[in-house]
């Protein structure tokens, strides 16, 4: 068996996992499910949101230790249920090492096309007005705050580096935007197009994950996953109530 | 409330296809979010809204956990976008709005509100995925 193939698998798996958004604790199951295909006498993983961390040792053979550090991490379900398949595989025996090594490379990327997520976020923050109890109108007005908020992001994601900044600087356009349309169109309500538009950045991932991980003993992970999920809140919060004041939507 | 389930819907396959989430799984994640925000709605009048979101979530994490299973991917892929709908972003958006009205009373009630709503997802979640949890340990050690 090729312990550092193997070690490299469950290396990457792991990696990709964690850049993906996936639970600590599903990350650590799957590098151990892998490692533990080599029958040696000690497999280690340990994961936590920054790095990864992995161990192989048999009286027979050098001990190998691995560390990764992750310093990206975004979102991508589809990523994750790719790995989740490759590791069953692998672990029924469906696939070799070399196979799944092979496919783990080669799933790095995109599903959907970039304009085709934005129209999705467009179409997102429209139905939640919906979902609010909103009209027809609140809907349509939600959309323009949508394509705003996409054309915001697009120029952020160029200049500024920083999410906390970013995330005030866009609720801040949607707060404008749906401040002033609500002043051409007095019928529609300001409250659902500013919650509609702010739904897209709403810390969801960050508070599920926190919950998971810290149900799993993970209280590391899931302190710092809590932490972000407020954080976030806190910038989305600072950036709707300075988009409020400064189109004096609200007398002081 | 129809016109609010099928904004739901749409909410949470648009939100699925945000966050990546495989093709074939869409259509399911939508499924769960929606039946999970009919059950809030139909229970939010006689309950209230802190409750309504518990029951909500508590439908929303077992059925994830049942397509999960179902369709051999990882709950994430469910549980995530199906929660969108009753993530608290309009309790977040009433704590500022009124806390620069100057109502500190009612902003302190929309923000205790919030901690409440998402204290209850996370309770919804810990429940089913105990309940879960269990199940699957008991299976391995009979196999």
């Amino acid at each position: 068996m090729n312990y550092k193939k193997l070690m490299d698998t469950a290396m990457l798996a792991g990696e990709v996992m964690m850049k993906s958004g996936a639970e600590t604790y599903r990350v650590e199951d799957t590098m151990h499910r892998i490692l533990r295909s080599a029958n040696v006498q000690k497999t280690e993983a340990f994961a936590i949101t920054t790095g990864i961390f992995a161990t192989l040792d048999d009286p027979d053979i050098d001990s190998i230790t691995m560390i990764r550090r992750i310093t990206e991490r975004g979102i991508n379900l589809n990523n994750i249920s790719q790995v989740n398949q490759i590791s069953r595989d692998y672990c029924d025996g469906r696939l070799n090492l070399d196979e799944a090594y092979d496919s783990l490379k080669g799933i790095r990327q995109h599903e959907y096309k970039h304009w085709f997520v934005n129209l999705n976020i467009v179409l997102l923050i429209g139905s939640f007005a919906l979902v609010l109890g909103g009209s027809l109108l609140d809907m349509a007005l939600s959309a323009i705050v949508g394509i705003v908020l996409i054309i915001a992001m697009e120029i952020e994601n160029k200049y500024i580096f920083s999410s906390f900044i970013r995330n005030v600087l866009s609720s801040t356009c949607i707060a404008i935007v749906a401040v002033w349309l609500h002043r051409i169109y007095p019928d529609s309500h300001q409250d659902i197009i500013t919650i509609a538009g702010m739904i897209p950045m709403v810390p969801g991932t960050a508070i599920t994950n926190a919950i998971r991980d810290t149900l799993q003993g993970d209280y590391m992970s899931g302190g710092a996953k809590a932490l972000e999920a407020f954080v976030i809140a806190a910038s989305i919060a600072i950036g709707v109530a300075f988009g409020l004041l400064l189109l004096g939507g609200i007398q002081l | 409330m129809i016109v609010q389930t099928i904004g739901a819907l749409i909410t949470v396959i648009a939100c699925s296809v945000m966050l990546e989430a495989p093709k074939k799984t869409l259509i399911y994640a939508g499924l769960v979010g929606a039946g999970g925000w009919l059950i809030y709605l139909l229970c939010v009048e006689t309950l209230g809204v802190v409750s309504a979101t518990f029951i909500s979530g508590v439908f929303i994490a077992l059925f994830s956990h049942l397509f999960a299973r179902i369709f051999q991917s990882p709950v994430t892929v469910f549980l995530i976008p199906g929660f969108i709908p009753l993530v608290p972003g309009a309790g977040m958006y009433n704590t500022v709005y009124q806390f620069m009205q100057g109502n500190a009373a009612l902003s302190d009630f929309y923000l205790r509100q919030t901690i409440q709503i998402a204290g209850m997802i996370a309770l919804s979640i810990f429940v089913i995925d105990s309940l879960f949890r269990t199940h699957s340990k008991r299976n391995i050690s009979q196999s």
